[in-house]
């Protein structure tokens, strides 16, 4: 190397420096540049994740307590997207598909830390992921929705212990009655896994008249096995969060969407919306809670999440509230409490608002079970309900800074 | 007595002949460069009559009688010249003048004066004004000059012909406009735009900034950047060839040859050819690991090199006609053709890598040009354009291989396509275009002008793609885009030149019928229309208060309708935005130019500043989707901030050079309450993904008679400096963890030798030579070192 080229380069640059350092000292001299900002409580302890967003933005944060005070990304938080995360023994993976990664973060008290990444490319070529879940084998299922051209699904496996990949490839479904899977989202549960499904043509016309799962052997994504029920129609798989779920009895229970803000088409929407379980391998065909039942009217379940001890929370939205897909991310979803031992529903009296933009919810605590209820135009609070409360068994919690802010993710981290 | 009679008569005739005879001569006058020159006294010797040449060079000396004369060409600083002309026809005269520097009278004195470009600043409008004269014998690219240019940002995505954004005074994007000779560039395709343009084809660039003179028809509402191109009274013929890194290589042909019957031909052509395969390692760059799949960074010492980036284009535009005729001053039918092959690296970050994407696109645009000074009557001026734009554009995106930074296929997707999430594409978009532009002044009496100016703009835009899915089907069927332009100005020079003043008014009219899908019981295409229409006004307005000292400013309302790009997407990684609304803005400059002040000897410093202010409503803003590799255009309800710019200019001789200048802009989100009355949680912030402290800073040096007698040896070193900006809005996260684009320092450098005949030039650019890791956009590494060798030579 020319030493002497180098002492040159390094005069240059430190002459031009200088005059740079002048400029912006002078510029920022008269400057009332407020962005810098406090770094928040550094301190705290690791309760909770939060997930919001804010203008297309997504942030995600640690905090100690959610039930009163208040919260802000103002100042605080990680930039990026938490929706498509889970949380398992106090770190955090994240589906990263800005940048194709899949990352895991430690929560310290000072906020998420990553600590490891692994490439989404090797798990699936060219695949983006759609919904992770941590899973009864101990490792993460990542997955998508089946391709268009081809219907092959794309998976990933990481196992946890080691943070590797451990399995992936390419979901190919059965077809039934000549018709293709377009939608799905599994559940593991001793080692099977339950894809929810949408069955109908590639033009997502001529929708299948039966509820349909496939189940496969879990972790090696074979003998596939297709369950249909007849209790309605209708994409069973889940839009922002997984359709099926399971119970402590280890029964799964599942939902359909019938909207036709989905489809695009009216096939599905005189269907009911209903709860039905699987039990022992198969749809329990004795089991259908019927939502729309109860409404009396055309209504679509956008979301459920299991609490416990049989109660489930859904997001219900009346068909007359939502004509247009935009309607969907304004004040048009009703947080209902649906006892799925005892078949009853209870339309819970919180402030109706866009719970359709859920992505990650898991926070269940001493009989309790919180949730986000982000208003549009509003507030948004974390609400803690009373677990087969009532109608009125609720609590406004902690509020987030600013009107414009979207809680999309809550987790209970330990 | 009859002898005396009839010779009375016969000298009275005569002179009721000569009284009744005039000519007129014309001409243009020139220095060794070819740069046309201002201000030159011509004087007609022996007579009173004289002229100076126009901001052109060019000259008129109206009725002159028939006789013989001595015509005399005078300029300080150059050598006087002196020709006989004999005045005997009423057809114009044409007498071209090539000065040539006085060196001896420079050693005494040194007087400088104003270059055209000076002139233009002059100007009540925000406005820089560029001379390529020094530089285009180099290795620079034309953004590369204006983006080290005072309130020019200029943000690529990648190498040689990537992606680039503008950004004037805190306006970017599609806000800009880009004119060659006062044309929009908009239907000249990729290839023929400020990106790839040649600068040897360039003898001057203007700046308007978020006020545009109405010359410049289009609803440039952040600001225009107009190329102007050489015209010449000569003939003369150019090539440049340079190679150097990244298997780079650049050929450009420029040349016009005139008859003396006024048959003009004119013919630029330019190819250029990249590998881009650069160096590019951190976050993003990275591959996995085959058994774990752990992901792997490049790093500064084991990089990554881009391998489906190279570029290629090919452009040529022949001009035939005539000029200086007495029924046109230009008559030129021409015809553009230019074919542009890409592969494409990256979408939006470089955490998606794509190994066999391409984009190819070709132009043909044949056009009528019409120019015409005082046609009809003296003091109307004429200028027409009309052309038909067909253009081509393919996305090739059909291979099912994978492939990640090492450029190895890590495995196949079965439903194919490297960028969509909805399998393979082979997507093919067709543009029928016509461009129609009408420009006149008419000079009024007391000192004013007015001006017209009307373009018509309209596209039909059709697509197929064999693999068709649902989501494209609005861009299959026809869509159609008509705009329309008209404005008016009335301009002045009062107070012996100390007073410019411009005011006008501008209409803007869109027409669209634009697709959108539906589904009924199968989907189907559904065109949606509409029909805007809006007025727009401002005024630019100059005083000079001292000799050297001259205070500006100018102010304007302007609308900017989406273009279909930024409405409809490109059907591949920009989606659509049904939502979306058209950009106004409201415009104001104040500043002031201080002429160069003479620091004794023969030093001088010259200074500008400009202070601006912008309010911007419904502001068109692309953003990167949430997780995904595509982008959208979004509006940002309401953004306003002010700036200041400052230039600063030191010379000694004018050969030695130091240049600073510096930008600081304060735009920030002005939506405090929003619809619903609720407090808006960004308010106050910095406008995100916008640059707001740049400053450049340069030295040159010419030495003459370096080796060799008479020719001259060029120096430059430029450095460019962008403060770190947050790539979203800077008050939310914690700033210790924010994605930002981190503040980049460059060093540039070259030199150019003119040989004595000044027919052969050598020169040799580095460009960032300090081998930097820089970006301009999240995550988007631009080149590092790398080094060009140049070849120009003038056959005439």
């Amino acid at each position: 190397m020319n030493l002497k080229l180098m002492k040159t380069n390094k005069t240059w640059k430190a002459v031009t420096a200088c005059l740079f350092i002048a400029l912006n000292l002078a510029f920022f001299g008269c400057s009332n540049d407020d962005d810098s900002t406090d770094d928040g409580d550094s301190t705290q302890d690791v309760s909770y994740l939060v997930g919001a967003a804010v203008d297309e933005e997504g942030y995600y944060f640690t905090t100690d307590n959610i039930t009163s005070g208040s919260l802000s990304i103002q100042g605080n938080g990680a930039e990026g997207w938490a929706s498509i995360s889970v949380t398992v023994d106090g770190y955090l993976y994240i589906v990263n598909n800005t940048e194709g990664l899949t990352e895991k973060f430690e929560l310290t008290e000072n906020g998420p830390v990553k600590v490891d990444a692994i490439s989404n490319a090797v798990l699936a070529p060219g695949a983006f992921f759609r919904y992770i879940q941590a899973t009864d084998n101990g490792d993460l299922f990542l997955s998508s929705s089946p391709e268009k051209e081809s219907g092959k699904m794309p998976y990933g496996i990481i196992d946890l212990d080691t943070f590797t990949a451990a399995g992936n490839g390419f979901i190919e479904f059965p077809e039934v009655n000549g018709k293709v899977n377009l939608w799905a989202n599994g559940l593991v549960q001793n080692g099977k896994i339950y894809f929810g499904s949408l069955y109908g043509d590639a033009s997502w016309a001529n929708l299948e008249e039966n509820l349909i799962t496939v189940a496969f052997d879990y972790p090696s994504i074979t003998n596939p096995e297709v369950l249909e029920s007849s209790a309605s129609a209708g994409m069973t798989a889940g839009y922002r969060t997984n359709g099926t779920f399971a119970t402590e009895t280890g029964d799964l229970y599942q939902y359909n969407i019938t909207s036709p803000l989905w489809y695009g088409n009216e096939e599905v929407a005189d269907k009911p919306s209903v709860f039905v379980k699987i039990a022992n391998g198969d749809y329990d065909d004795s089991y259908v809670l019927d939502v729309s039942a109860h409404f009396g009217e055309p209504v679509t379940i956008w979301n459920a999440w299991y609490a416990e001890n049989g109660i489930a929370y859904a997001n219900v939205v009346r068909a007359a509230d939502a004509p247009e897909w935009g309607d969907l991310s304004q004040n048009t979803g009703t947080l209902v409490e649906i006892d799925l031992y005892n078949e009853t529903i209870t339309e819970l009296n919180l402030p109706k608002a866009p719970f359709v933009n859920i992505f990650t919810l898991d926070c269940v605590e001493n009989g309790n079970f919180y949730i986000p209820v982000s208003i549009a135009g509003g507030e948004a609070n974390i609400y803690e309900i009373n677990i087969d409360g009532g109608a009125n068994g609720f609590t406004k919690g902690a509020k987030l800074d600013g009107s414009n802010v979207y809680v999309d993710v809550l987790q209970k981290v330990n | 007595m009859n002898r005396f009679i009839v010779l009375f008569f016969v000298m009275l005739s005569m002179f009721a002949g000569a009284q009744s005879k005039f000519g007129q001569i014309v001409g243009q006058i020139t220095d060794e460069s070819g740069q046309t020159l201002l201000g030159v006294t011509v004087l007609l010797n022996n007579t009173s009559q004289g002229a100076a040449t126009d901001l052109d060079g060019n000259y008129v000396l109206n009725r002159v009688r028939y006789g013989n004369y001595s015509l005399k060409i005078s300029a300080i600083g150059y050598q006087t010249q002196e020709i006989d002309v004999a005045v005997n026809s009423e057809e114009d005269i044409v007498k071209n003048f090539v000065l040539k520097e006085d060196t001896s009278e420079l050693d005494q004195v040194y007087v400088v004066g104003k270059t055209k470009a000076e002139k233009i600043k002059e100007v009540g409008f925000s406005v820089n004004a560029i001379e390529t004269q020094k530089i285009k014998t180099q290795s620079i690219a034309i953004n590369t000059v204006l983006d080290n240019s005072v309130g020019v940002r200029v943000r690529t995505t990648g190498g040689v012909g990537s992606d680039f954004e503008y950004s004037l005074n805190g306006m970017s994007g599609n806000a800009i406009r880009f004119f060659i000779d006062g044309i929009p560039m908009d239907y000249f395709g990729s290839s023929y735009s400020v990106n790839n343009l040649p600068i040897a084809l360039i003898d001057r660039i203007d700046i308007f900034k978020g006020v545009v003179p109405v010359e410049l028809g289009s609803d440039a509402l952040g600001g225009a950047i107009n190329l102007v191109t050489k015209e010449q009274v000569e003939n003369f013929a150019e090539v440049s060839y340079s190679f150097g890194s990244f298997n780079t290589h650049k050929v450009a042909f420029n040349g016009q040859w005139k008859f003396d019957s006024g048959f003009t031909t004119r013919l630029s052509s330019f190819y250029t050819y990249s590998d881009n395969n650069y160096n590019v390692w951190g976050r993003g760059v990275y591959y996995g690991e085959e058994d774990t799949g752990k992901a792997i960074e490049f790093t500064k010492d084991n990089p990554a090199e881009r391998f489906n980036d190279d570029f290629q284009t090919f452009s040529t535009k022949l001009d035939v006609g005539f000029t200086n005729k007495s029924w046109a001053d230009q008559l030129f039918l021409s015809i553009l053709g230019s074919d542009l092959k890409k592969g494409v690296q990256t979408g939006q970050t470089m955490g998606h890598v794509y190994g066999e994407m391409r984009n190819n696109e070709q132009v043909l645009m044949p056009s009528l040009t019409y120019k015409k000074k005082d046609i009809f009557t003296k003091g109307l001026d004429v200028s027409t354009f009309a052309a038909y734009s067909h253009t081509k554009a393919e996305v090739i995106d059909t291979t099912t291989a994978r492939y990640d930074w090492r450029g190895e296929v890590i495995g196949t997707n079965p439903s194919g396509g490297e960028t969509s999430r909805n399998g393979r594409s082979l997507y093919t978009q067709t543009d029928n275009s016509v461009i129609a532009r009408f420009n006149g002044t008419y000079q009024l009496p007391k000192d004013f002008k007015l001006g017209f100016n009307y373009l018509y703009t309209s596209t039909s835009r059709t697509g197929e793609d064999p693999f068709s899915p649902p989501h494209r089907l609005a861009y299959f069927d026809p869509q159609n885009i008509a705009s329309h332009f008209a404005g008016l100005s009335l301009e002045t020079i009062k107070f012996n030149n100390r007073l410019r003043a411009n005011a006008f008014v501008k209409w803007y009219g869109f027409d669209s019928s634009i697709n959108e899908v539906v589904y009924t019981t199968e989907y189907e295409v559904r065109p949606v229309t509409s029909n805007i229409s809006n007025w727009g006004g401002g005024f630019a307005m100059s005083y000079k208060l001292f000799q050297r000292f001259l205070l500006k400013s100018s102010l304007e309302q302007a609308t900017r309708l989406p273009n279909a790009t930024e409405a409809l997407g490109n059907g591949v990684t920009i989606t659509n935005n049904p939502d979306i609304k058209p950009e106004q803005s409201f415009n104001a400059n104040v500043g002031f130019i201080l002429g160069r002040l003479p620091l004794g000897g023969s030093q001088g410093i010259k200074l500008e500043m400009n202070a601006f202010y912008r309010n911007t409503t419904d502001k068109l803003q692309m953003n990167v989707q949430g997780g995904q590799a595509t982008g959208i255009f979004e509006n940002i309800k309401e953004v306003s901030g002010t700036g200041v710019e400052l230039d600063v200019v030191y010379d000694l001789n004018q050969k030695f050079k130091f240049n600073i200048n510096g930008t600081y802009l304060d735009f920030r989100n002005t939506l405090k309450v929003d619809e619903n009355g609720n407090d808006n949680i960004i308010y106050g912030d910095r406008l995100k993904n916008e640059p707001y402290l740049m400053a450049n800073a340069g030295v040159e040096y010419t030495l003459e008679d370096v080796i060799q007698k008479k020719s001259k040896l060029f120096m430059y070193l430029q450095s460019s400096y962008v403060h770190d900006f947050f790539l979203n809005w800077s008050s939310l996260g914690n700033e210790d963890t924010k994605n930002k684009i981190p503040t980049q320092l460059v060093f540039d450098a070259g030199l150019g030798y003119t040989f004595p005949n000044e027919k052969l030039n050598v020169s040799v650019d580095f460009s960032n030579f300090l081998n930097e890791q820089v970006y301009d956009n999240f995550l988007l590494q631009k080149p590092g070192r790398a080094i060009f060798l140049k070849l120009n030579y003038q056959f005439l």
